[in-house]
């Protein structure tokens, strides 16, 4: 790695590549090689619940490590990830050495940082992202020995910011709508009759509710996505694929 | 309604500007703790505060409830003369056509849910970017913190940034230019369930009434 690298041309040059690229996998392969070139030679991009939640489902773009995903989620780990718990709780990026944990009264963090490290991922970096309608993702990385020299953190900064918004893109053109959903069962078929341009009281006959009971979902979702009016929220939940 | 305020009108809208100072120091200021910004008179104006400046004011029923500020590139703005070093990659977008936002707000009151505004904040940025299709102004250039990008990029917006990120006054921020069109005001609508027009048809008459 030369030190003469320019960090924001680096950050640059992909940033202006990721209008191109039209899949996840491009996003993925290109995203790769920028961050070789920082050191980092793993990585994920993905949506950050709170616990008891599983991480899994919310996963954007996984770079990490063969066999890494599958321990992690086996042993139950994110739960007890002190990287993941300070994600929740800053719009800072951090190294992850600046995650803070007690490894006497939490051992289980402890543990994870130290199967982590037997897997490669020694030294990360990782840029919290409050995406829109309020839910946390990240891009968090690791290497080896990677470049920790501020105007790197900055250039990555933006990189993650960026890669992040382009796999949402592509992702909400993409997918079958299995990811980030927050709505209940319930509440996507009321939201998705009023899309149909049902009344509360056509709703419950169709469903075989009270019609008190159809509101009580429709507040409910309005409430999770973050909407004023009904039609608002049949327009979030169908932008954000809920229906 | 969205009240659109320049030196051509600004002699009828002067009890509601010095309001919206007041605004902005309890946003800037008194919430935000930008210490730098703080007036004795509580009032939070600055050199930019001047007759270039275009005023987007957010009136529901005679309140201010939200608001921004638009100065034009080819004059001192912001990003020009306090900080031209976070534009040092692309370089500061300077042209007749190209307008710097600054001062985007909402009360308290008004913000919903995690992310700041809902309805309202749709409001303020439907009504910047009326007047700015209104107008031909084809770019904006800003100084957003970071955390605000995810929330642009998904009411479909392009953000070209102009240089690496910097903390600023404890938030890492970044210089962008956005390019703006009819799509830009299509898909921000869409994103916040805003259908008709934000910027009121009659301004003169709306705000005779909302002083009567």
């Amino acid at each position: 790695m030369g030190q003469s690298l320019d960090y924001s041309k680096v950050a640059f040059d992909l940033i202006d590549d990721l209008d191109g690229l039209t899949t996840v996998g491009k996003v993925m392969t290109r995203l790769g090689t920028t961050l070789a070139e920082f050191g980092y030679t793993s990585f994920l991009i993905t949506g950050v619940p709170e616990p008891p939640q599983k991480l899994e489902p919310y996963i954007l773009l996984n770079g990490w490590p063969r066999g890494w995903t599958e321990h992690y989620t086996r042993s139950n780990y994110y739960a007890d990830d002190p990287v993941a718990a300070w994600c929740r709780r800053t719009v800072n990026p951090f190294e992850w050495s600046q995650a803070p944990f007690d490894a006497e009264r939490s051992p289980r963090a402890a543990e994870v940082v130290n199967v982590a490290r037997e897997f490669g991922l020694d030294h990360g970096f990782l840029v919290p992202i409050v995406a829109s309608m309020g839910f946390q993702a990240c891009v968090t990385m690791a290497g080896e020995r990677p470049n920790c020299e501020p105007r790197a953190k900055r250039a990555l900064h933006l990189i993650g910011m960026y890669a992040h918004a382009r796999c949402t893109a592509l992702i909400g053109c993409e997918s079958d709508g299995q990811r980030r959903r927050i709505l209940s069962e319930r509440e996507r078929d009321v939201l998705a009759w009023s899309a149909e341009g049902k009344s509360s009281w056509e709703i419950a006959t169709i469903l075989g509710l009270s019609e008190r009971t159809v509101n009580w979902h429709v507040e409910q979702a309005k409430k999770k996505l973050d909407a004023v009016t009904r039609t608002q929220a049949v327009i979030k939940a169908l932008r954000s694929g809920e229906i | 309604m969205i009240h659109v305020v320049t030196s051509a009108n600004r002699h009828f809208y002067e009890s509601e500007l010095l309001t919206h100072f007041r605004l902005r120091h309890e946003v800037y200021v008194a919430e935000r703790n930008w210490k730098e910004l703080e007036r004795a008179d509580g009032l939070e104006r600055d050199q930019f505060d001047n007759q270039v400046a275009t005023y987007i004011l957010a009136i529901d029923k005679a309140e201010i409830v939200g608001g921004s500020r638009l100065i034009p590139t080819t004059h001192p703005h912001l990003l020009s003369e306090v900080f031209p070093h976070l534009a040092s990659v692309r370089g500061l977008p300077r042209a007749a056509d190209t307008y710097e936002l600054t001062r985007m707000f909402v009360i308290k009151s008004r913000r919903e849910g995690r992310m700041m505004g809902g309805q309202t904040r749709g409001m303020v940025i439907c009504g910047v970017l009326e007047h700015c299709l209104d107008n031909g102004i084809g770019d904006l250039t800003a100084l957003v913190e970071m955390f605000w990008l995810p929330l642009f990029h998904a009411m479909g917006w392009k953000l070209i940034p102009l240089g690496l990120p910097e903390l600023i006054s404890g938030e890492w921020s970044v210089a962008v230019k956005m390019p703006i069109d009819k799509t830009t005001l299509e898909s921000t609508r869409a994103f916040h369930g805003i259908t008709g027009r934000a910027v009121v048809a009659n301004q003169l008459a709306s705000v005779a009434g909302t002083a009567a």
